[in-house]
């Protein structure tokens, strides 16, 4: 191993990196507003209208792999006339995937918030939509701050999937480096290290927010 | 205080909220078995009977919290259940429920204040955003009633740091900010430590002096005798009985209410 000519690699690797955040930031903003978004569609079960599609999709994006669902979106639909430039690919595909699984989280939020609440703005004559963003979406939220943090703790790691649609992130640069230079053992220990670098403090950060919203709730 | 120093609802008044012949069932299992009752305007009645008589249900029907499967109430005029084609009722509109929500207050066993709000933001939350107030007339409303319930100077604080007694009087102004026709009171004091009970009772005797219309399911018996115009005895589903505090509790006709009061005086229930 030498790593002597590691400083000639970096600033790839810092480029890629940025793409990486770049994408998990992105990817994570479509997937809490889509999470959100199925959440809310599948609270009420009687308006089937709006349940029933909602929970078809959330079962097919957990169904099949997240791999394919970016090769579906990337190779599949230019046949269908929407053709996208990689890195809005990775991001819809990286915000579908865990826009589904944020679904699940939340729904569940909404549903361990105290049904005493929902009573209280019934007799108060609130409506549905008023009760959600007053009363039970703020409450919802505390209780899914750390499983929504370990999602996005995961996706930054899914988004090395991109590189598979050559977008030109962490892993990605390093393939390319690692092909021109034939150091795969060197290139391929430093992405591992960075990517460590960056998910065990997040990770860390998750568990400290964790311990604090359980101190401070009473 | 009692029937006769209070300016008294009378008989003759037209009944603020009308039940006829309410069932209601959970599963299979009918928890309002043909419930009648009639509620006139400034008239303080208090339910009583034996846990799983039906009490609580019965007022949760009157602000559509519970729907009925048969019968029908009204409630200021507006119909919450009026029968289908079937003859069942169908489910209240939205807009009759609002209507009939939004004239009638209810406070809570577990007091379900909003936790992330502070006590102000708690009773301006409705008024503002159901009623359209504006925000400077809200707050006045609301600090009146902070006065009244004895927590003005917790305006600001949260739900978490009061006491039961203080959670459930903020509730009480809560509930008073919508300005109701009509305010009901689920077994409010049932969840309070002992000696907290007494300043929410104290509230409650206040509300009643005033002159408001109250429906209140309790254990609390003094309560009962000292402040309600009528006391109506639940029993599985039914009314069994019912009438002024004097008859039912000096001379009650039904063996059941005689059964029911002698353990509850005897705090054997």
């Amino acid at each position: 191993m030498n790593f002597g000519r590691a400083p000639e690699w970096l600033p790839d690797l810092w480029a890629g990196l940025q793409v990486t955040v770049f994408l998990t930031f992105a990817s994570m903003a479509f997937a809490l507003a889509f999470g959100l978004f199925l959440a809310l569609a599948r609270l009420d079960p009687r308006k089937k209208y709006l349940s029933w599609p909602a929970q078809a999709f959330v079962e097919l994006i957990r169904g099949t792999p997240l791999l394919l669902q970016l090769f579906y979106i990337f190779y599949v639909l230019p046949r269908f006339g929407l053709r996208l430039d990689p890195i809005v690919a990775s991001v819809l595909g990286l915000g579908i995937n865990t826009g589904a699984y944020l679904s699940e989280v939340f729904r569940a939020g909404i549903e361990a918030v105290d049904k005493g609440q929902w009573e209280a703005a019934d007799a108060l004559g609130m409506p549905t939509s008023l009760t959600l963003r007053h009363v039970v979406l703020p409450q919802a939220f505390r209780i899914v701050i750390p499983p929504v943090g370990n999602y996005f703790i995961s996706l930054f790691k899914d988004t090395a999937l991109a590189s598979t649609i050559s977008v030109p992130e962490l892993l990605f640069s390093g393939q390319l480096l690692a092909a021109q230079t034939f150091r795969y053992t060197e290139i391929y220990s430093i992405i591992f290290v960075i990517y460590l670098a960056v998910s065990y403090p997040a990770s860390l950060g998750v568990r400290w927010i964790e311990r604090y919203l359980r101190i401070s709730s009473r | 205080m009692n029937e006769n120093t209070r300016p008294s609802a009378t008989a003759a008044a037209a009944p603020l909220i009308s039940m006829r012949d309410v069932h209601k069932f959970f599963g299979t299992l009918e928890v309002l078995r043909g419930v009648s009752l009639d509620v006139a305007p400034g008239e303080v009645l208090v339910v009583i009977g034996p846990s799983g008589s039906g009490k609580t249900t019965l007022i949760r029907t009157i602000n559509a919290l519970e729907r009925i499967d048969s019968g029908s109430i009204t409630v200021k005029g507006v119909q919450l259940a009026i029968p289908g084609p079937d003859g069942k009722p169908r489910r209240p509109s939205e807009s009759a429920m609002r209507a009939v929500r939004a004239e009638v207050g209810m406070v809570f066993q577990r007091f379900n204040l909003f936790p992330h709000m502070t006590v102000m933001a708690n009773i301006l939350e409705a008024p503002i955003h159901v009623r359209g107030l504006d925000h400077v007339a809200a707050e006045e409303r609301a600090q009146g009633l902070l006065l009244k319930v004895g927590l003005l100077d917790k305006a600001n604080a949260y739900p978490h740091q009061l006491s039961g007694g203080q959670q459930q009087r903020v509730a009480i102004a809560r509930a008073l900010a919508m300005q109701p026709e009509v305010m009901l009171f689920d077994e409010v004091t049932s969840a309070l430590d002992p000696e907290l009970v007494g300043e929410v009772l104290r509230t409650m005797h206040i509300l009643a002096e005033e002159g408001m219309t109250m429906i209140v399911v309790t254990h609390e018996m003094q309560f009962a005798r000292q402040v309600a115009d009528r006391v109506v005895v639940m029993d599985q589903g039914v009314i069994i009985e019912e009438g002024t505090p004097k008859e039912i509790f000096s001379s009650p006709t039904q063996p059941r209410t005689a059964e029911f009061l002698r353990r509850i005086l005897h705090d054997i229930v």
